[in-house]
């Protein structure tokens, strides 16, 4: 389980997870103000009501902007979060673009966010995301639009594994 | 299609960073709607659609945005290899080999180019705007990609025992510092020259 991971790490404020379903594990680091993981959609994983408390930044990893899965219901609102990032590893092949419906799906947890990064290596047209998030826009003060070579975006595939764990996917 | 029309949306922007393929030739006009700017970051192949006489109407003059007081442009892309050694066999496709060693040439665009650069640096230095990122290393990257280029090109002449190497095909020599007048393929010697301030050396021949 991440917990038994993170243990001896009861400091730790910043965590590169690899991918995930949910982390509500994560309960007892109160020091953490930074995660960062991958899932196959723009999903919001459950982490715990402290974790949420203390957490300012969030990067999520996905690759289909359309998908989605069973998740918390309501979806936890993180009222302190400022920094979201949301990195689209698209397949060379993918054609589906960056949508109204990520927005949907992440913008209502996360409704006091200063910071805003977008990254697609492949085709970096973040026109119809950004239009859907109007009534946030005069809150962001600092925006990044990125399109890295494709060479250093291969990281949606696990990049740690937890054995014998049920909260990660291997 | 670009990204960068929607931009003026974000009225209270103080920082925006955009990558390749995100800004059109427009960007000055669209910045010029965020008044809070202050700090811009252009990174790799972001200036490729910039034409540079425009964008320096944001830096300088009667049109000079408001609150810009930092650039960092990264856009060239220039990256330094490994050095040849003196003994080294040199491969026939010399620029082939040197990307194989990790050297990587910048890339300007057509309406930016390495003389805009040098405006870039002469500008902000005028208006007081803070330079960072590539465009301000990059005449000294030109100059370390070519000593690495010359070196590997004596190589391989005294290697061919042949001038194309260091010739263009009208005869003029390639490197100012190797005059190819006087030289014999068939016996060329090799100049070693140190150059302390670099950790390195010139080559040429005579």
């Amino acid at each position: 389980m991440p917990q038994d991971v993170i243990r001896p790490f009861p400091r730790l404020e910043s965590i590169k997870l690899g991918h995930v379903t949910r982390c509500a594990s994560m309960e007892s680091n109160s020091d953490l103000t930074h995660i960062s993981y991958e899932h196959v959609f723009v999903k919001v994983i459950e982490f715990g009501p402290v974790t949420r408390s203390h957490l300012r930044s969030l990067e999520i990893s996905f690759r289909d902007p359309f998908g989605d899965t069973p998740g918390p219901d309501p979806v936890p609102r993180m009222e302190r979060l400022d920094k979201l990032t949301l990195i689209y590893c698209r397949p060379q092949y993918a054609a589906e673009g960056w949508n109204d419906s990520i927005a949907d799906h992440v913008l209502d947890f996360c409704p006091n966010i200063t910071a805003l990064k977008l990254s697609d290596s492949v085709c970096p047209y973040f026109r119809p995301f950004l239009a859907n998030v109007s009534h946030i826009a005069s809150q962001i003060t600092s925006l990044e639009l990125e399109s890295p070579a494709p060479s250093s975006t291969l990281r949606c595939t696990p990049t740690i594994s937890f054995p014998n764990s049920k909260t990660f996917d291997t | 299609m670009y990204s960068d029309d929607i931009l003026p949306q974000f009225q209270n922007l103080r920082y925006l960073s955009i990558g390749d393929d995100i800004a059109s030739e427009s960007l000055p006009s669209h910045l010029r709607r965020l008044p809070l700017l202050t700090s811009l970051r252009l990174g790799p192949s972001a200036h490729y659609n910039l034409i540079a006489s425009d964008f320096f109407t944001l830096l300088q003059g009667p049109t000079r945005h408001p609150s810009l007081s930092h650039l960092i442009f990264e856009c060239f892309g220039g990256q330094s290899g490994s050095r040849v050694d003196v003994g080294a066999n040199v491969e026939e496709d010399i620029e082939e080999g040197m990307l194989s060693d990790g050297w990587v040439r910048p890339l300007y665009a057509e309406n930016f180019d390495d003389e805009d650069v040098a405006e870039l640096a002469r500008i902000c230095a005028t208006s007081g705007i803070r330079l960072e990122g590539d465009a301000t290393s990059l005449s000294k990257f030109e100059e370390d990609y070519e000593l690495e280029e010359a070196n590997r090109s004596v190589l391989r002449c005294l290697q061919l025992k042949s001038l194309d190497e260091i010739s263009w095909s009208d005869g003029s020599p390639y490197f100012d510092h190797i005059p190819i007048d006087h030289l014999d393929p068939q016996n060329l010697n090799l100049v070693k020259i140190d150059l302390p301030e670099k950790n390195w050396f010139r080559l040429s021949l005579k």
